[in-house]
Protein backbone atom coordinates (compact mmCIF):
# COMPACT_ATOMS: atom_id res chain seq x y z
CA UNK A 1 0.00 0.00 0.00
CA UNK A 2 2.82 2.32 0.95
CA UNK A 3 4.65 1.63 -2.30
CA UNK A 4 1.48 2.24 -4.33
CA UNK A 5 1.05 5.61 -2.60
CA UNK A 6 4.63 6.48 -3.36
CA UNK A 7 4.25 5.57 -7.03
CA UNK A 8 1.03 7.55 -7.26
CA UNK A 9 2.57 10.62 -5.62
CA UNK A 10 5.70 10.31 -7.75
CA UNK A 11 3.80 10.09 -11.03
CA UNK A 12 1.71 13.10 -10.02
CA UNK A 13 4.70 15.17 -9.00
CA UNK A 14 6.74 14.31 -12.10
CA UNK A 15 3.97 15.67 -14.33
CA UNK A 16 3.28 18.84 -12.33
CA UNK A 17 5.08 22.14 -12.72
CA UNK A 18 7.52 23.30 -10.01
CA UNK A 19 6.28 25.88 -7.48
CA UNK A 20 9.29 28.12 -8.01
CA UNK A 21 10.61 30.12 -10.99
CA UNK A 22 14.21 30.41 -12.15
CA UNK A 23 15.11 33.89 -11.03
CA UNK A 24 16.69 36.02 -12.60
CA UNK A 25 15.91 34.36 -15.96
CA UNK A 26 12.22 34.44 -15.16
CA UNK A 27 10.30 36.26 -12.45
CA UNK A 28 6.79 36.48 -11.05
CA UNK A 29 5.06 39.48 -12.57
CA UNK A 30 4.75 42.41 -10.19
CA UNK A 31 1.12 43.64 -10.09
CA UNK A 32 -0.12 47.20 -10.54
CA UNK A 33 -0.17 49.20 -7.34
CA UNK A 34 3.03 47.72 -6.00
CA UNK A 35 4.87 49.89 -3.50
CA UNK A 36 8.34 50.20 -5.04
CA UNK A 37 10.70 53.10 -5.80
CA UNK A 38 9.16 56.62 -5.86
CA UNK A 39 8.75 58.74 -8.95
CA UNK A 40 8.22 62.50 -8.74
CA UNK A 41 6.54 64.54 -11.44
CA UNK A 42 8.12 67.82 -10.41
CA UNK A 43 6.10 69.93 -12.86
CA UNK A 44 2.87 69.08 -11.06
CA UNK A 45 4.22 69.44 -7.51
CA UNK A 46 2.71 72.39 -5.62
CA UNK A 47 5.12 72.16 -2.68
CA UNK A 48 2.32 71.55 -0.17
CA UNK A 49 4.58 69.63 2.26
CA UNK A 50 1.89 66.99 2.97
CA UNK A 51 4.13 64.07 1.95
CA UNK A 52 6.84 65.20 4.37
CA UNK A 53 4.23 65.70 7.08
CA UNK A 54 2.61 62.23 6.80
CA UNK A 55 5.83 60.22 6.38
CA UNK A 56 5.99 57.99 9.51
CA UNK A 57 9.78 57.60 9.23
CA UNK A 58 10.53 61.24 8.37
CA UNK A 59 12.25 60.11 5.21
CA UNK A 60 11.00 63.07 3.16
CA UNK A 61 12.53 66.52 3.41
CA UNK A 62 11.45 69.53 1.36
CA UNK A 63 14.54 71.02 -0.31
CA UNK A 64 15.38 73.65 -2.90
CA UNK A 65 16.74 72.70 -6.28
CA UNK A 66 20.31 73.57 -7.42
CA UNK A 67 20.89 77.15 -8.61
CA UNK A 68 20.61 76.39 -12.33
CA UNK A 69 16.99 75.18 -12.01
CA UNK A 70 15.84 77.65 -9.38
CA UNK A 71 14.35 80.05 -11.86
CA UNK A 72 11.94 77.47 -13.24
CA UNK A 73 11.35 75.66 -9.94
CA UNK A 74 11.50 78.28 -7.17
CA UNK A 75 9.69 76.32 -4.42
CA UNK A 76 10.83 73.41 -2.25
CA UNK A 77 10.39 69.82 -3.42
CA UNK A 78 10.51 66.43 -1.68
CA UNK A 79 13.88 64.73 -1.27
CA UNK A 80 13.34 61.08 -0.36
CA UNK A 81 15.81 59.07 1.67
CA UNK A 82 15.11 55.50 0.60
CA UNK A 83 17.30 54.24 3.43
CA UNK A 84 14.75 55.53 5.91
CA UNK A 85 11.66 54.81 3.79
CA UNK A 86 9.37 51.94 4.82
CA UNK A 87 7.47 51.97 1.50
CA UNK A 88 4.08 52.50 3.08
CA UNK A 89 2.84 54.73 0.21
CA UNK A 90 1.17 57.23 2.55
CA UNK A 91 2.96 60.01 0.62
CA UNK A 92 1.44 58.72 -2.60
CA UNK A 93 -2.05 58.52 -1.11
CA UNK A 94 -2.00 61.97 0.50
CA UNK A 95 -0.55 63.83 -2.53
CA UNK A 96 -3.35 66.15 -3.76
CA UNK A 97 -1.90 66.45 -7.29
CA UNK A 98 -0.90 62.75 -7.56
CA UNK A 99 2.59 63.79 -8.61
CA UNK A 100 4.42 61.48 -6.19
CA UNK A 101 3.91 57.89 -7.27
CA UNK A 102 5.41 54.56 -6.40
CA UNK A 103 6.67 52.42 -9.26
CA UNK A 104 7.20 48.70 -9.63
CA UNK A 105 10.99 49.02 -9.36
CA UNK A 106 12.14 46.80 -6.51
CA UNK A 107 15.83 46.58 -7.38
CA UNK A 108 17.08 49.27 -5.05
CA UNK A 109 20.20 47.89 -3.40
CA UNK A 110 23.28 49.92 -4.15
CA UNK A 111 26.90 49.99 -2.92
CA UNK A 112 26.83 53.81 -2.99
CA UNK A 113 25.41 55.34 0.24
CA UNK A 114 24.56 58.61 -1.57
CA UNK A 115 22.58 56.62 -4.13
CA UNK A 116 19.77 55.91 -1.68
CA UNK A 117 18.84 59.59 -1.46
CA UNK A 118 16.53 60.66 -4.27
CA UNK A 119 16.94 64.37 -4.98
CA UNK A 120 14.14 66.23 -6.76
CA UNK A 121 15.27 67.04 -10.28
CA UNK A 122 13.55 68.18 -13.46
CA UNK A 123 12.49 65.41 -15.83
CA UNK A 124 14.98 66.27 -18.58
CA UNK A 125 17.93 65.91 -16.14
CA UNK A 126 16.97 62.38 -15.14
CA UNK B 1 29.52 28.11 56.75
CA UNK B 2 30.71 27.13 60.21
CA UNK B 3 33.58 24.88 61.20
CA UNK B 4 31.46 21.84 61.80
CA UNK B 5 30.04 21.89 58.33
CA UNK B 6 33.49 22.30 56.81
CA UNK B 7 34.70 19.19 58.60
CA UNK B 8 31.81 17.12 57.37
CA UNK B 9 32.42 18.23 53.81
CA UNK B 10 36.08 17.19 54.01
CA UNK B 11 35.05 13.76 55.20
CA UNK B 12 32.86 13.01 52.23
CA UNK B 13 34.71 10.86 49.78
CA UNK B 14 34.13 11.86 46.23
CA UNK B 15 33.40 8.41 44.81
CA UNK B 16 31.45 9.65 41.80
CA UNK B 17 30.10 13.09 40.93
CA UNK B 18 26.49 13.04 41.97
CA UNK B 19 25.63 16.34 40.43
CA UNK B 20 25.07 15.60 36.76
CA UNK B 21 23.03 18.75 36.20
CA UNK B 22 24.14 21.26 33.63
CA UNK B 23 22.88 24.39 31.96
CA UNK B 24 21.69 24.31 28.40
CA UNK B 25 20.67 27.22 26.22
CA UNK B 26 17.94 26.90 23.61
CA UNK B 27 18.33 30.11 21.61
CA UNK B 28 18.56 33.07 21.23
CA UNK B 29 20.90 32.40 18.29
CA UNK B 30 19.43 28.99 17.56
CA UNK B 31 18.02 28.32 14.15
CA UNK B 32 14.97 26.72 15.69
CA UNK B 33 14.01 29.32 18.27
CA UNK B 34 13.78 32.72 16.63
CA UNK B 35 14.94 35.78 18.56
CA UNK B 36 14.17 34.19 21.87
CA UNK B 37 16.01 32.02 24.33
CA UNK B 38 15.20 29.48 27.00
CA UNK B 39 17.71 28.75 29.75
CA UNK B 40 17.34 25.12 30.71
CA UNK B 41 18.68 23.18 33.67
CA UNK B 42 19.14 19.61 32.61
CA UNK B 43 19.70 16.38 34.47
CA UNK B 44 21.05 14.04 31.86
CA UNK B 45 18.52 14.41 29.09
CA UNK B 46 15.69 15.58 31.28
CA UNK B 47 14.74 19.22 31.80
CA UNK B 48 14.64 20.07 35.53
CA UNK B 49 13.66 23.68 35.10
CA UNK B 50 13.25 26.20 32.29
CA UNK B 51 13.57 29.96 32.35
CA UNK B 52 12.43 32.07 29.41
CA UNK B 53 14.91 34.70 28.25
CA UNK B 54 12.96 37.34 26.32
CA UNK B 55 13.83 40.84 25.17
CA UNK B 56 15.89 40.33 22.01
CA UNK B 57 13.28 41.85 19.71
CA UNK B 58 11.93 44.76 21.73
CA UNK B 59 11.21 47.72 19.48
CA UNK B 60 9.02 49.81 21.75
CA UNK B 61 5.87 50.18 19.66
CA UNK B 62 3.81 51.38 22.58
CA UNK B 63 6.08 54.40 23.02
CA UNK B 64 6.50 55.02 19.27
CA UNK B 65 2.73 55.15 18.87
CA UNK B 66 2.53 58.05 21.31
CA UNK B 67 4.42 60.21 18.80
CA UNK B 68 2.47 59.41 15.66
CA UNK B 69 -1.03 60.01 14.37
CA UNK B 70 -3.33 56.95 13.95
CA UNK B 71 -2.73 56.66 10.19
CA UNK B 72 1.04 56.46 10.77
CA UNK B 73 0.47 54.03 13.63
CA UNK B 74 -1.48 51.77 11.27
CA UNK B 75 1.76 51.37 9.27
CA UNK B 76 3.63 50.71 12.49
CA UNK B 77 1.15 48.07 13.64
CA UNK B 78 2.30 45.75 10.81
CA UNK B 79 5.54 45.21 12.61
CA UNK B 80 4.08 43.95 15.88
CA UNK B 81 4.02 40.46 14.42
CA UNK B 82 5.53 39.89 11.00
CA UNK B 83 3.65 36.63 10.55
CA UNK B 84 0.20 38.14 10.87
CA UNK B 85 0.57 41.82 10.03
CA UNK B 86 -3.01 42.23 8.80
CA UNK B 87 -4.50 40.85 12.01
CA UNK B 88 -2.59 43.44 14.02
CA UNK B 89 -3.65 46.12 11.54
CA UNK B 90 -7.21 45.18 12.35
CA UNK B 91 -6.69 45.33 16.13
CA UNK B 92 -5.22 48.83 15.85
CA UNK B 93 -7.83 50.07 13.36
CA UNK B 94 -10.69 48.82 15.54
CA UNK B 95 -9.29 50.60 18.59
CA UNK B 96 -9.08 53.90 16.69
CA UNK B 97 -12.52 53.44 15.11
CA UNK B 98 -14.07 52.84 18.51
CA UNK B 99 -12.34 55.91 19.89
CA UNK B 100 -13.38 58.21 17.06
CA UNK B 101 -16.80 56.62 16.54
CA UNK B 102 -16.42 56.44 12.76
CA UNK B 103 -19.00 54.32 10.93
CA UNK B 104 -16.90 51.92 8.83
CA UNK B 105 -18.46 51.21 5.39
CA UNK B 106 -19.94 47.72 5.03
CA UNK B 107 -17.71 46.78 2.10
CA UNK B 108 -14.64 47.71 4.14
CA UNK B 109 -15.83 45.44 6.97
CA UNK B 110 -16.05 42.50 4.56
CA UNK B 111 -12.61 43.25 3.10
CA UNK B 112 -11.18 43.50 6.62
CA UNK B 113 -12.49 40.05 7.54
CA UNK B 114 -11.33 38.62 4.21
CA UNK B 115 -7.80 39.91 4.72
CA UNK B 116 -7.68 38.91 8.39
CA UNK B 117 -8.68 35.34 7.52
CA UNK B 118 -6.16 35.15 4.65
CA UNK B 119 -3.57 36.36 7.13
CA UNK B 120 -4.64 33.66 9.58
CA UNK B 121 -4.26 31.03 6.84
CA UNK B 122 -0.72 32.10 5.95
CA UNK B 123 0.17 32.33 9.62
CA UNK B 124 -1.03 28.78 10.20
CA UNK B 125 1.00 27.64 7.20
CA UNK B 126 4.08 29.17 8.83
CA UNK B 127 3.09 27.36 12.02
CA UNK B 128 2.92 24.07 10.14
CA UNK B 129 6.21 24.83 8.40
CA UNK B 130 8.23 25.65 11.49
CA UNK B 131 6.68 22.80 13.43
CA UNK B 132 7.77 20.38 10.70
CA UNK B 133 11.23 21.94 10.75
CA UNK B 134 11.43 21.50 14.52
CA UNK B 135 10.54 17.84 14.17
CA UNK B 136 13.04 17.22 11.39
CA UNK B 137 10.40 16.94 8.67
CA UNK B 138 11.97 19.30 6.13
CA UNK B 139 9.58 18.47 3.30
CA UNK B 140 6.64 19.77 5.32
CA UNK B 141 8.46 23.04 5.91
CA UNK B 142 9.21 23.60 2.25
CA UNK B 143 5.76 22.62 1.02
CA UNK B 144 3.99 24.81 3.62
CA UNK B 145 6.11 27.86 2.80
CA UNK B 146 5.57 27.21 -0.91
CA UNK B 147 1.80 27.31 -0.45
CA UNK B 148 2.08 30.35 1.80
CA UNK B 149 3.63 32.19 -1.13
CA UNK B 150 0.38 31.87 -3.06
CA UNK B 151 -1.30 33.89 -0.32
CA UNK B 152 1.58 36.38 -0.36
CA UNK B 153 0.96 36.83 -4.09
CA UNK B 154 -2.59 37.84 -3.18
CA UNK B 155 -1.33 40.29 -0.57
CA UNK B 156 1.01 41.76 -3.18
CA UNK B 157 -1.91 42.24 -5.53
CA UNK B 158 -4.29 43.72 -2.97
CA UNK B 159 -2.07 45.65 -0.55
CA UNK B 160 1.00 46.39 -2.70
CA UNK B 161 3.45 44.47 -0.54
CA UNK B 162 4.06 40.79 0.09
CA UNK B 163 4.71 40.64 3.82
CA UNK B 164 4.04 44.15 5.12
CA UNK B 165 0.66 45.54 4.04
CA UNK B 166 1.65 49.03 5.33
CA UNK B 167 -1.50 49.58 7.32
CA UNK B 168 -3.83 48.23 4.63
CA UNK B 169 -6.52 47.86 7.28
CA UNK B 170 -6.47 51.43 8.51
CA UNK B 171 -8.69 53.56 10.75
CA UNK B 172 -11.98 54.15 8.92
CA UNK B 173 -11.84 51.14 6.59
CA UNK B 174 -9.15 49.86 4.23
CA UNK B 175 -6.64 51.84 2.21
CA UNK B 176 -7.74 50.73 -1.24
CA UNK B 177 -10.44 48.64 -2.87
CA UNK B 178 -9.90 45.10 -4.13
CA UNK B 179 -8.44 45.27 -7.66
CA UNK B 180 -10.47 43.90 -10.59
CA UNK B 181 -10.39 40.14 -10.91
CA UNK B 182 -8.97 39.63 -7.45
CA UNK B 183 -12.00 37.65 -6.28
CA UNK B 184 -11.35 34.92 -8.83
CA UNK B 185 -7.70 34.89 -7.87
CA UNK B 186 -8.63 34.49 -4.18
CA UNK B 187 -10.89 31.54 -5.07
CA UNK B 188 -8.06 29.91 -7.02
CA UNK B 189 -5.66 30.35 -4.09
CA UNK B 190 -8.27 28.90 -1.71
CA UNK B 191 -8.39 25.75 -3.86
CA UNK B 192 -4.62 25.53 -3.59
CA UNK B 193 -4.72 25.95 0.19
CA UNK B 194 -7.40 23.26 0.39
CA UNK B 195 -5.00 21.03 -1.53
CA UNK B 196 -2.39 21.84 1.14
CA UNK B 197 -4.74 20.84 3.98
CA UNK B 198 -5.22 17.47 2.23
CA UNK B 199 -1.45 17.16 1.95
CA UNK B 200 -1.13 17.87 5.66
CA UNK B 201 -3.42 14.92 6.34
CA UNK B 202 -1.35 12.74 4.00
CA UNK B 203 1.88 13.79 5.71
CA UNK B 204 0.44 12.76 9.08
CA UNK B 205 2.61 9.66 9.33
CA UNK B 206 3.87 7.71 12.33
CA UNK B 207 7.16 9.60 12.52
CA UNK B 208 5.30 12.90 12.68
CA UNK B 209 2.56 12.00 15.14
CA UNK B 210 4.72 9.95 17.52
CA UNK B 211 6.93 12.96 18.15
CA UNK B 212 3.89 14.95 19.29
CA UNK B 213 1.30 12.58 20.78
CA UNK B 214 1.32 12.80 24.57
CA UNK B 215 4.08 15.44 24.49
CA UNK B 216 3.67 18.79 26.25
CA UNK B 217 0.29 18.09 27.82
CA UNK B 218 -1.33 21.26 29.11
CA UNK B 219 -4.21 20.67 31.51
CA UNK B 220 -7.29 22.85 31.20
CA UNK B 221 -6.94 24.41 34.65
CA UNK B 222 -3.24 25.15 34.02
CA UNK B 223 -4.04 26.70 30.65
CA UNK B 224 -6.58 29.05 32.21
CA UNK B 225 -4.37 29.81 35.21
CA UNK B 226 -1.36 30.65 33.03
CA UNK B 227 -3.36 32.81 30.63
CA UNK B 228 -3.34 30.72 27.45
CA UNK B 229 -5.69 31.86 24.70
CA UNK B 230 -6.59 30.91 21.15
CA UNK B 231 -5.61 27.56 19.63
CA UNK B 232 -3.55 26.60 22.69
CA UNK B 233 -6.59 26.94 24.98
CA UNK B 234 -8.93 25.32 22.46
CA UNK B 235 -6.61 22.28 22.33
CA UNK B 236 -7.22 21.87 26.10
CA UNK B 237 -10.96 21.47 25.72
CA UNK B 238 -12.12 25.06 26.25
CA UNK B 239 -14.54 26.21 23.57
CA UNK B 240 -13.62 29.86 23.28
CA UNK B 241 -13.14 32.21 20.37
CA UNK B 242 -13.44 36.00 20.42
CA UNK B 243 -15.04 35.86 16.98
CA UNK B 244 -17.99 34.05 18.57
CA UNK B 245 -17.86 35.23 22.20
CA UNK B 246 -17.48 38.93 21.48
CA UNK B 247 -18.11 39.31 17.72
CA UNK B 248 -16.45 42.18 15.89
CA UNK B 249 -16.74 43.34 12.27
CA UNK B 250 -19.13 40.94 10.49
CA UNK B 251 -18.27 37.69 12.25
CA UNK B 252 -21.75 37.41 13.79
CA UNK B 253 -23.23 37.11 10.28
CA UNK B 254 -20.91 34.28 9.25
CA UNK B 255 -21.33 30.58 9.76
CA UNK B 256 -18.28 28.76 11.11
CA UNK B 257 -17.34 26.33 13.87
CA UNK B 258 -14.82 26.50 16.67
CA UNK B 259 -12.62 23.40 16.59
CA UNK B 260 -11.93 22.02 20.07
CA UNK B 261 -9.79 19.07 21.23
CA UNK B 262 -9.67 17.50 24.66
CA UNK B 263 -6.13 16.05 24.76
CA UNK B 264 -4.13 19.24 25.37
CA UNK B 265 -0.90 17.83 23.90
CA UNK B 266 1.22 19.08 20.99
CA UNK B 267 -0.62 16.81 18.58
CA UNK B 268 -3.99 18.26 19.60
CA UNK B 269 -2.67 21.75 18.93
CA UNK B 270 -1.48 20.60 15.51
CA UNK B 271 -4.91 19.14 14.72
CA UNK B 272 -6.60 22.37 15.83
CA UNK B 273 -4.43 24.23 13.34
CA UNK B 274 -5.61 22.03 10.46
CA UNK B 275 -9.28 22.41 11.44
CA UNK B 276 -8.93 26.18 11.85
CA UNK B 277 -7.53 26.46 8.35
CA UNK B 278 -10.59 24.68 7.00
CA UNK B 279 -12.85 27.04 8.96
CA UNK B 280 -10.97 30.07 7.63
CA UNK B 281 -11.45 28.84 4.07
CA UNK B 282 -15.17 28.48 4.84
CA UNK B 283 -15.32 32.07 6.15
CA UNK B 284 -13.50 33.52 3.13
CA UNK B 285 -15.87 31.72 0.74
CA UNK B 286 -18.88 33.20 2.56
CA UNK B 287 -17.34 36.68 2.49
CA UNK B 288 -16.69 36.45 -1.25
CA UNK B 289 -20.31 35.47 -1.86
CA UNK B 290 -21.80 38.26 0.21
CA UNK B 291 -19.38 41.17 -0.25
CA UNK B 292 -21.40 44.31 -1.09
CA UNK B 293 -20.39 47.20 -3.33
CA UNK B 294 -19.64 50.67 -2.05
CA UNK B 295 -17.06 52.84 -0.37
CA UNK B 296 -14.06 51.31 1.37
CA UNK B 297 -13.01 54.15 3.62
CA UNK B 298 -14.62 56.87 5.71
CA UNK B 299 -13.37 59.60 5.16
CA UNK B 300 -12.13 58.70 1.68
CA UNK B 301 -9.06 60.93 1.85
CA UNK B 302 -6.25 60.79 4.40
CA UNK B 303 -6.43 63.66 6.89
CA UNK B 304 -3.13 65.58 7.12
CA UNK B 305 -1.49 65.03 10.54
CA UNK B 306 -1.80 68.70 11.50
CA UNK B 307 -5.60 68.48 11.22
CA UNK B 308 -6.07 65.18 13.09
CA UNK B 309 -7.86 65.33 16.43
CA UNK B 310 -8.65 62.27 18.50
CA UNK B 311 -11.61 62.65 20.84
CA UNK B 312 -10.97 62.23 24.54
CA UNK B 313 -11.60 58.76 25.95
CA UNK B 314 -10.25 55.25 26.37
CA UNK B 315 -11.01 51.97 24.61
CA UNK B 316 -10.05 48.35 24.89
CA UNK B 317 -10.58 46.03 21.94
CA UNK B 318 -9.87 42.35 21.55
CA UNK B 319 -9.62 40.25 18.44
CA UNK B 320 -9.04 36.60 17.69
CA UNK B 321 -5.75 36.59 15.82
CA UNK B 322 -4.02 33.43 14.60
CA UNK B 323 -2.04 32.92 17.82
CA UNK B 324 -4.73 33.75 20.33
CA UNK B 325 -6.22 36.90 21.72
CA UNK B 326 -4.72 40.14 20.42
CA UNK B 327 -5.84 43.22 22.34
CA UNK B 328 -5.16 46.91 22.36
CA UNK B 329 -5.87 49.55 24.96
CA UNK B 330 -5.85 53.12 23.71
CA UNK B 331 -6.29 56.33 25.64
CA UNK B 332 -6.60 59.80 24.23
CA UNK B 333 -6.62 63.16 25.99
CA UNK B 334 -7.81 65.07 22.96
CA UNK B 335 -4.55 65.53 21.05
CA UNK B 336 -3.67 64.28 17.59
CA UNK B 337 -1.67 61.33 18.89
CA UNK B 338 -2.90 58.73 21.40
CA UNK B 339 -1.76 59.46 24.95
CA UNK B 340 -1.10 55.81 25.73
CA UNK B 341 -1.29 52.57 23.76
CA UNK B 342 -0.96 49.18 25.39
CA UNK B 343 -0.70 46.11 23.23
CA UNK B 344 -1.54 42.73 24.67
CA UNK B 345 -0.22 39.97 22.45
CA UNK B 346 -1.08 36.32 23.01
CA UNK B 347 2.51 35.13 22.88
CA UNK B 348 3.78 36.87 25.99
CA UNK B 349 1.88 34.38 28.11
CA UNK B 350 2.40 31.44 25.74
CA UNK B 351 6.15 31.93 25.62
CA UNK B 352 6.89 32.69 29.24
CA UNK B 353 4.58 31.02 31.82
CA UNK B 354 3.06 28.34 29.58
CA UNK B 355 6.35 27.35 27.98
CA UNK B 356 8.22 27.27 31.29
CA UNK B 357 5.45 25.12 32.76
CA UNK B 358 5.39 22.69 29.82
CA UNK B 359 9.15 22.24 29.59
CA UNK B 360 9.53 21.01 33.17
CA UNK B 361 10.30 17.28 33.22
CA UNK B 362 10.42 16.69 29.47
CA UNK B 363 13.15 15.08 27.41
CA UNK B 364 15.53 17.36 25.53
CA UNK B 365 14.37 15.99 22.17
CA UNK B 366 10.80 17.06 22.87
CA UNK B 367 11.68 20.73 23.32
CA UNK B 368 11.22 21.74 19.63
CA UNK B 369 7.92 19.86 19.41
CA UNK B 370 6.55 21.68 22.47
CA UNK B 371 8.07 25.03 21.58
CA UNK B 372 6.67 25.18 18.06
CA UNK B 373 3.35 23.57 18.90
CA UNK B 374 2.52 26.75 20.88
CA UNK B 375 2.57 28.78 17.62
CA UNK B 376 4.98 31.30 19.07
CA UNK B 377 6.23 34.58 17.66
CA UNK B 378 9.04 36.42 19.50
CA UNK B 379 8.16 39.66 17.69
CA UNK B 380 4.69 39.74 19.16
CA UNK B 381 5.96 38.88 22.64
CA UNK B 382 8.67 41.56 22.86
CA UNK B 383 6.75 44.17 20.85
Amino acid sequence: MGILNTIEALSKMLCSKPMTVKFPYEAIEIPEGYRGEHELDIDRCISCNLCAEICPNRAIEMVELPEEYKEKYPKTYPRIDLGKCCFCALCQDICPRKCLKMTKNVFLSTPDPAGVVKNPLPKEVK
Amino acid sequence: MNEKELITIEHIEPIMPEDTDYNFYFGPAHSGSGNFGVKLRLEGEMVKSARADPGYLHRGFEKLMEYRVPMQNAVLSDRICVFEALNWNLVHAEAVDELTGVEVPQRARYIRVLMAELSRLQSHLIWYGVMSLGLGFDTGFKVAFGYRDYILDLFELITGGRVYPAGYICPGGVRRDLPDGSENKIRRVLDQIEEMTHKMQDFDNIAFSKRMKGVGILKTEDAIRLGATGPVLRACGVKTDVRKDDPYEIYNELDFDIPVREEGDAYARYLIMGSEMEESIKIIKQVLERIPKGKVREPAKITPPSRVKLPEGEVYVRNEIARGEGCAYMRSVGGKEPYRVKIRGPDFLHMIPVLEHLLKGVQIADIPAIYWSLNICPADMDR
